[in-house]
């Protein structure tokens, strides 16, 4: 499995980390994300970015921004409507499955080395409130083994203007590595997929 | 023996920390927030979170410290009574508590070292066990650790806010100090420039530059018609330009009005104006109206000085002019030698030079300070002298013996009025100051011989009268009038017992040549009256006016009667 020096605010990450980073506002998020999938694609990994639409062309043009025309190629931009929410709801079952292709297609078919995967949730507090929320964190716990089975690093971004206790918490028990505040922290009692 | 841990131990073990290590992330973003509200929502939307709870509420003691107690936002409900006294009942303490819809209660108070901030109520179908109890308890005592640090931030952001508050304030403070300082200065410095000018005895000049000098701005002082007194600084029209005599005087009343310096087109000007006269103007030539206040203030109190300087002016052009006509009256009259020199020379005046006692009489407008302005004028234009006075109705010049300059005299003061008639008499030559009454006789001999001439207006002069002379000598008045009473003596009785004209009828006849026409027409009557009148003179004279000696004595008398005016 292929390694990289993967940076997040200047915080070391590991291959098949999958983080859960909390941020305020849309600033603050892309403060985070460009660099981070600046990175990625100077060093020539696939990153993919699931964010609202609106948001596409700005990101798009920081991340690219001094960097090759191959970059381009590198950068994968989706909706969260094309890929959690494509048909209108949210299947764990349906996104998984999406994972798996994705990873199949990168490092199988294309031959990847290593890739970088953010999704901004901002669309989970519009969709789910009590128990739906815990489906999703079921979901999230099984992400944290598509993570680990291929050479990448996966970004959770919650926003704290958004989600209160009631997704923070869960968020919080199943992702094993947490950013925020400028620090990275360890989980090491997260709810891990071979335990469930 | 190493001691067995049940597997389902290991799992709520786990779960435990997991959850502590939840708790402990969640204490940060509370930390972090500086918030209140937002703790307090933090902490109300995680307790579903931690186990088997649900959340009635956060509750916390109002603002406004009456001890009252408020329900937090979150979760949407309503204060319930029996609680909030419950509450009350437990202080800074944790408790139970009754709470609608779930068997068991319970309040966690949101207590820190600094104080206590409130409770977390929170509700369930059944005592949650000792692990899940601990949970919301770190919760709580989270949550008022945050509350406890988010207070004292707004105390410290209140703290600076006011701090910043006090000093933008106190910048403020000192900056208009600053101003009224740096504006005192200059108002200091336009009064000292503008005093010293005045003191110097600069004059107008001296304030117009220094005006100049305070503003940057062309200046001009102007008399109250707009004539120019004086300028400084560059682009001093030549011509001057002269206003409009009706808009001027309009431009004038108004700003007296208003009471402080006026703008009229490019100018911004103040009225030099003691008391309630007007004598000049003092005007800043501005034509970008980029003029401050600073500069309005040194216009204005340059006003000031130019009216101070223009009063004294006046006043000793006044004081010089009564000198003169003091003078003018008492050399007329009669006084020594020494007296009238040592006077003379006290107004710049040197009496040395032979005279001539020039006297001016004139009709219609013609008449009063008018025509002595005139006279005063018109000596000065030809250089003749400049001592002048009032005398018996008639303006009186003493002019300088200069030959041949009485004819432009006459022409000048007529021209002057061109609808009135003037009458100029020439006394004879003054030596020294005692022949000034002579001359004063003289000239009113002269003044009455062209006023009683069919051109009264034009001048005389006492040495050309011939016969006048003769009739008009001092010493031999008596035997005149004797004469006069002689040939006239009837007539001038009839005209005084019935209000007559019959001496002046046949003065006028005899001046004529006995032409019937130019004699109606001189007295302005119709011939049939003349001739009537000049029936009764026979009448009442019993003389045949056809007889040659008869006609010469009264000619000669009726002269002499003009002359002597009798």
């Amino acid at each position: 499995m292929g390694t990289r020096s993967v940076t997040l605010n200047g915080l070391r990450a590991a291959t098949g980390d999958h983080i859960c980073a909390f941020y305020r506002g849309r600033e603050e998020r892309d403060r985070l994300l460009i660099p981070f999938l600046q990175e990625g694609v100077r060093a020539g990994d696939v990153c993919l970015c699931i964010t609202g639409a609106r948001d596409h062309r700005h990101l798009e043009r920081s991340i690219l921004d001094g960097c090759d025309d191959d970059a381009a190629d590198l950068l994968e931009m989706r909706d969260s409507e094309e890929t959690y929410l494509a048909g209108g709801t949210f299947s764990a079952e349906r996104m998984l499955a999406n994972w798996r292709d994705w990873g199949e297609d990168i490092f199988g078919r294309r031959g990847k080395a290593f890739a970088r995967a953010t999704t901004d949730l901002s669309w989970v507090q519009t969709v789910f409130t009590g128990p739906a929320i815990d489906d999703f964190m079921s979901y999230e716990v099984q992400a944290t083994r598509y993570a680990r089975a291929y050479p990448q690093v996966a970004l959770c971004l919650y926003d704290l203007e958004k989600f209160r206790g009631d997704v923070i918490i869960p968020a919080l028990k199943v992702h094993p590595k947490v950013f925020f505040a400028g620090m990275l922290l360890e989980n090491p009692y997260y709810v891990d997929p071979d335990d469930v | 023996m190493e001691a067995q841990v049940k597997p389902a131990n290991v799992v709520r073990l786990r779960n435990q920390i997991s959850n502590l290590h939840s708790l402990f992330v969640l204490s940060m973003m509370m930390t972090e927030s500086r918030d209140e509200d937002e703790i307090l929502s933090l902490a109300v939307t995680s307790v579903a979170s931690l186990g088997p709870c649900t959340t009635d509420g956060a509750y916390r003691p109002a603002a406004e410290g009456d001890g009252e107690i408020d329900r937090f936002r979150e979760p949407p409900g309503r204060k319930r009574k029996a609680l909030v006294a419950a509450l009350r009942a437990l202080g800074g303490d944790d408790g139970a508590v009754e709470v609608t819809g779930a068997p068991w209660g319970f309040a966690f108070a949101l207590r820190s070292l600094g104080g206590h901030w409130g409770w977390l109520v929170v509700g369930a179908a059944a005592e949650p066990t000792a692990d899940e109890q601990f949970l919301l308890k770190v919760l709580a005592h989270q949550t008022g650790s945050a509350l406890e640090n988010a207070a004292l931030h707004r105390r410290e952001r209140a703290g600076a806010g006011e701090l910043r508050r006090v000093n933008t304030e106190l910048g403020s403070v000192n900056g208009r100090l600053a101003a009224t300082v740096a504006d005192l200065e200059r108002t200091a410095t336009i009064h000292e420039a503008l005093t010293r000018v005045s003191a110097s005895g600069a004059g107008e000049e001296g304030i117009a530059r220094t005006v100049f000098e305070l503003t940057g701005y062309p200046v001009a002082v102007e008399d109250r018609f707009g004539n120019l007194r004086a300028w400084a600084g560059p682009g001093r029209p030549d011509p001057y330009p002269k206003p409009d005599s009706r808009k001027r005087a309009h431009l004038l009343r108004q700003a007296r009005r208003e009471g402080h310096p006026l703008r009229d087109g490019d100018r911004l000007f103040a009225l030099a104006q003691p008391r309630d006269e007007i004598l000049g103007v003092l005007a800043l030539l501005d034509p970008g109206g980029r003029t401050g206040p600073h500069d309005a203030f040194a216009l204005e109190h340059g006003a000031l000085v130019l009216a101070a300087e223009l009063s004294h002016l006046r006043g000793l052009g006044e004081m010089e002019l009564r000198l003169r006509g003091d003078l003018v009256d008492d050399l007329c009259t009669g006084t020594d030698d020494e007296s009238a020199h040592t006077r003379a020379q006290a107004i710049g005046y040197d009496l040395h030079r032979a005279h001539r006692v020039i006297v001016v009489q004139g009709r219609g407008k013609a008449t009063g300070e008018a025509l002595a302005r005139s006279v005063e004028q018109a000596a000065a234009e030809l250089e003749v002298g400049s001592l002048v006075g009032r005398r018996q109705g008639a303006v009186v010049l003493l002019a300088l013996a200069v030959p041949d300059r009485w004819s432009e005299l006459a022409e000048a003061l007529a021209a002057e009025f061109p609808s009135g008639s003037v009458s100029v008499g020439v006394g004879g030559r003054c030596d020294r100051p005692a022949d000034f009454p002579r001359s004063t006789r003289e000239a009113f001999v002269a003044l009455g011989v062209r006023q009683a001439s069919r051109q009264p207006s034009g001048f005389t002069a006492y040495d050309g009268l011939g016969i006048y002379r003769i009739l008009a000598g001092g010493e031999h008045n008596a035997e005149v009038e004797g004469f006069v009473r002689e040939w006239l003596g009837p007539l001038l009785d009839y005209d005084a017992a019935h209000g007559a004209e019959l001496v002046k009828t046949l003065s006028t006849y005899l001046e004529c040549g006995g032409n019937y026409d130019e004699t109606a027409d001189g007295l302005a009557i119709h011939r049939s009256t003349l001739r009537y009148r000049l029936q009764r003179i026979r009448e009442v004279s019993g003389l045949d006016l056809g007889d040659v000696d008869a006609r010469f004595n009264l000619h000669a008398a009726t002269r002499a009667w003009r002359v002597l005016g009798l």
